[in-house]
């Protein structure tokens, strides 16, 4: 993390005690953080009672990407007066290739990545790991999502029965 | 859950979470579910990005999944995705109904409140669901020879893809009525070209779609006769079998082609249906 003097740098602290510096723009890509800093300008030290380190270290991971990538772009920009289209589009791409490589993670993380998304309200990261969460469910049957994502049955089997017939198409595949 | 035991279907990604699972049984506590399915607007959230078959499969997971999976919220979306014509008249009738007990008035003219409103959005989509279920089936048993054996000329088979043009099907109904393993292979081909050459979807999205449905290793066979070459008397007709499957011709563009123009000055008696249906032995 780059030091800069003009930028203000924000510590935020993670539940179990370990401190991450960031500049206060990579701060601002969480909304949640965003508005505290709006609120009191002078706030320099966050807590944030809710995350873990090895997950906020992955989040601000995801936001200096994501500031990276805006922050090219407006520079170029700048410096050609417009953005050319095929250079956009090859920076959108990586940034989708990063994102892709950023969700290789076992469903534990992906899961506990998704509540911090959801509590520092990082929109582009819910919307990822959302997305990533759903591709997990599609097609598969109720067994193979249990196993997926480690879900206890504690339906019966009356209970389970009752709930297919309802909707006898959706089971098709995997009876 | 053992550890040993491979599943076909889990890919890189899940077999690294039994990996995980192991060190963590082994070690401390295990956890037990993972943390968001705890979490009802989680999980709605991701239910939104779902079609309905996932819903109803995540519905039948645990006691906690099945209250989220059935709210009114989650099916009224799912309807509405899926009838955006329908949901706005349903959305109309309720209103009216709604000022008609408030104020008192008849003008709308209905004396009881419409299903939704008795029911919520899941009876609904399930009513829809069989009605447009039936009247594809309806539409494409439309003589005799398609009831009775298994195969049909290229004629029937584009006036079957015109038949579902005319209704204006999506492609969640052709995934929901066609691309399954209880309708005929004929019925998934039919969804196939109609999902690809009219609705012109990408090939790769149509095959993932018949992956998952379990229809990629179904096959069909087409036959046909190629065309005397400038009527020369001595050039005989030669009768041509192709033996593919399902998940093959999504990718294939030729066939699909193939299907879509039926008859040219290269081939004709273009018949399409399973190998025993038409005839023949396995072989190609």
């Amino acid at each position: 993390m780059a030091r800069s003097s003009t930028e203000n740098m924000i510590t935020l602290m993670s539940s179990d005690g370990e401190e991450f510096m960031v500049t206060e723009k990579v701060a601002r890509e969480c909304t949640t953080i965003r508005n505290m800093l709006e609120d009191d300008c002078v706030i320099t030290n966050i807590p944030l009672p809710n995350v873990t380190s090895d997950i906020l270290s992955m989040v601000i991971e995801y936001c200096m990407e994501h500031v990276a990538a805006a922050e090219k772009a407006a520079a170029e920009t700048a410096e050609k007066g417009s953005s050319s289209a095929p250079a956009a589009a090859k920076a959108n791409k990586d940034l989708e290739e990063w994102d892709k490589a950023f969700m290789n993670v076992d469903v534990y993380t992906l899961c506990d990545l998704i509540l911090a998304a959801n509590y520092l309200n990082v929109s582009g990261l819910l919307d990822l790991t959302i997305q990533t969460a759903a591709n997990l469910i599609k097609g598969k049957s109720p067994e193979q999502i249990r196993k997926t994502f480690h879900i206890q049955n504690d339906l019966s089997l009356e209970e389970e029965e009752k709930i297919r017939s309802q909707t006898p198409w959706a089971f098709e595949k995997s009876e | 859950m053992t550890n040993g035991s491979v599943e076909a279907l889990m890919d890189g990604r899940e077999l690294s979470t039994v990996a995980l699972k192991g060190r963590t049984e082994s070690s401390t506590a295990e956890r037990k579910t993972t943390s968001f399915i705890l979490l009802p607007e989680i999980v709605t959230i991701i239910l939104l990005c779902l079609e309905a078959r996932d819903v109803c499969s995540l519905s039948s997971c645990s006691k906690v999944l099945h209250g989220v999976c059935n709210s009114d919220y989650v099916w009224r979306e799912l309807y509405r995705r899926r009838w955006p014509q329908q949901f706005i008249s349903s959305m109309e009738l309720l209103e009216s109904c709604r000022d008609d007990v408030i104020h008192g008035t008849q003008s709308s003219g209905c004396t009881s409140f419409p299903s939704v409103h008795s029911q919520g959005w899941k009876a609904q989509y399930i009513t829809s669901h069989m009605e447009m279920a039936s009247k594809i089936s309806d539409l494409l048993a439309f003589n005799y020879t398609w009831r009775m054996r298994n195969y049909l000329a290229v004629s029937q088979f584009s006036y079957a893809v015109n038949c579902l043009t005319s209704m204006k099907l999506t492609f969640e109904d052709v995934c929901s009525v066609l691309f399954s393993t209880k309708q005929s292979v004929i019925r998934n081909l039919i969804g196939l070209q109609y999902s690809i050459i009219i609705l012109g979807l990408e090939n790769k999205d149509v095959k993932e779609a018949v992956v998952s449905r379990g229809l990629a290793e179904r096959e069909v066979c087409l036959k046909w006769l190629t065309r005397r070459k400038n009527l020369d008397p001595l050039h005989v007709e030669q009768r041509c079998y192709l033996t593919t499957s399902i998940g093959k011709i999504a990718m294939d563009k030729e066939v699909l082609e193939f299907l879509r123009w039926g008859i040219t000055t290269d081939f004709h008696d273009l018949l399409i249906g399973t190998l025993p249906d038409l005839g023949m032995k396995q072989t190609t």
